[in-house]
């Protein structure tokens, strides 16, 4: 699986194209970011499991994800979680996201099985414990869905030198796409990893990944997590200038 | 206080809009409502409907300038890849330009209308809060505009039919992506239906 450049340098089995189009994979450039991996979203006794709606669907990234961060985390590349959430006061939620909520049945900052939905410091808006961040890992709290907007993310992605960008998360055609698609726009070489992010709805998933590889890639390139770890945990990932 | 009743100044919402009667405040309001129209060349493919799509989207800034509200031209530069993706139909972009007489033409640095473009200040300054997103790429710029404007908080409606597709199987999806959990994007609806939300108001005698 593992592609090597005339260089010698490692390259990821990817769609629509060999990932990094730079052919530069990097510990020192690139980051893993991990996208809402929250109790309320994919957590036994989390909202979407009490409402009773099929929790496997965006679970289903969870394991592949773990091992994914495991590999990463050794392999030594930047690690960067989102949390979306508002404030306890809901000062940063728009008027139409609260009222959208509320029309469903899970208005945010009502009290949900997990806490209030949707706000800050509530147990259901914490990180599931298969994939939660460790001492010295990024963690960045986001009032929408992308993860750039009213956030300090681009900053300390280019303080942190990072030109590259790993994504896994939920769900894929809302916050994943969102962040991904600002990601590709503000000029970050992005690669998306197939069966580490899911959608509550499977035609959704499949549209965004498509969505992702057309026209040679216009938001960058998608891969099995194999492929991945194929190459970061391989001695050529591992001995990358 | 000052009486402005909202009967004068609003239209009710539009009929026929998906997943719920846009706008989620319950009346259009034209002088705090923008047409987005997303015309980066790369993403057109000139096929007899997307014509058809250029032809509702100049009939919706028409519509939306003499009620009041805001006509926006969305163009791009060239990608930051270098890529090219498809033949550049600038002098189709011209037509459409001079057909839609934009009140304002921002220049976005990649496929949300956003990036480093002056269209939230624009937005702002005129007191939109209301948008009507349309134009080329449905699944591109058109999708990445109406992300960025609803993490921003503006109400946003997805003008399906007045938006043309590259990969034309994704146009669905792009749709429903905007439905999902009771319109999490916001709104989508025709180009009919949105013209006789702004007719009706009309009738009532309320635009001048």
């Amino acid at each position: 699986m593992t592609n090597q450049t005339s260089s010698g340098r490692a390259q990821v089995e990817a769609m629509p194209y060999i990932w990094p189009f730079d052919g530069v994979l990097q510990p020192e450039t690139t980051a893993l970011i991990l996208i809402d991996w929250q109790v309320d979203f994919c957590g036994p006794g989390g909202y979407v499991d009490r409402m009773g709606y099929d929790l496997s669907l965006t679970r289903a990234g969870l394991a592949p994800t773990a091992r994914v961060l495991a590999a990463f985390r050794n392999w030594g590349g930047t690690v960067i979680h989102t949390r979306e959430g508002h404030r306890p006061d809901l000062s940063d939620c728009p008027p139409n996201k609260l009222w959208r909520s509320k029309q469903i049945g899970a208005g945010i900052g009502d009290a949900g099985p997990t806490g209030r939905i949707l706000v800050r410091g509530e147990p259901g808006w914490e990180i599931v414990p298969e994939v939660a961040p460790i001492d010295g890992e990024i963690i960045v709290d986001k009032p929408g869905k992308g993860a750039f907007y009213a956030t300090d993310l681009d900053l300390m992605l280019r303080l942190a030198g990072t030109t590259h960008i790993v994504f896994t998360g939920i769900t894929t055609d809302v916050c994943v796409h969102t962040t991904m698609r600002d990601a590709n726009d503000m000029g970050y070489e992005c690669l998306l990893l197939t069966d580490c992010t899911g959608a509550t709805d499977p035609g959704n998933y499949e549209a965004a990944l498509k969505m992702v590889t057309m026209q040679g890639g216009v938001f960058g390139a998608i891969a099995h997590s194999e492929a991945f770890l194929n190459v970061i945990a391989s001695p050529v990932g591992s001995l990358a200038p | 206080m000052t009486h402005v009743a909202p009967v004068i100044e609003a239209m009710g919402t539009v009929s026929g809009s998906q997943p719920y009667p846009w706008p989620y405040h319950g009346a259009l309001v034209p002088r705090q409502t923008a047409l987005l129209a997303c015309l980066d060349p790369q993403w057109r493919i000139g096929r007899p409907q997307d014509r058809e799509s250029d032809e509702r989207l100049v009939q919706l800034s028409r519509t939306v300038r003499s009620a009041g509200g805001l006509v926006v031209a969305i163009t791009a530069t060239t990608s930051h890849t270098g890529r090219t993706f498809l033949n550049a139909g600038t002098k189709i972009e011209t037509t459409v330009l001079k057909d839609m007489e934009p009140d304002v033409k921002v220049k976005a640095t990649g496929t949300s209308g956003f990036l480093g473009s002056p269209l939230d200040r624009e937005l702002r300054n005129r007191k939109c809060v209301d948008l009507l997103v349309a134009g080329w790429g449905l699944e591109g710029p058109v999708h990445s505009t109406l992300r960025a404007a609803n993490d921003r908080g503006f109400e946003c409606l997805l003008v399906a039919d007045a938006s043309t597709s590259v990969d034309t199987t994704l146009a669905f999806a792009a749709d429903q992506m905007v439905c999902f959990s009771g319109g999490i994007f916001g709104a989508i609806a025709r180009t009919s239906d949105v013209l006789a939300a702004y007719g009706r108001g009309q009738t009532d005698g309320s635009i001048q």
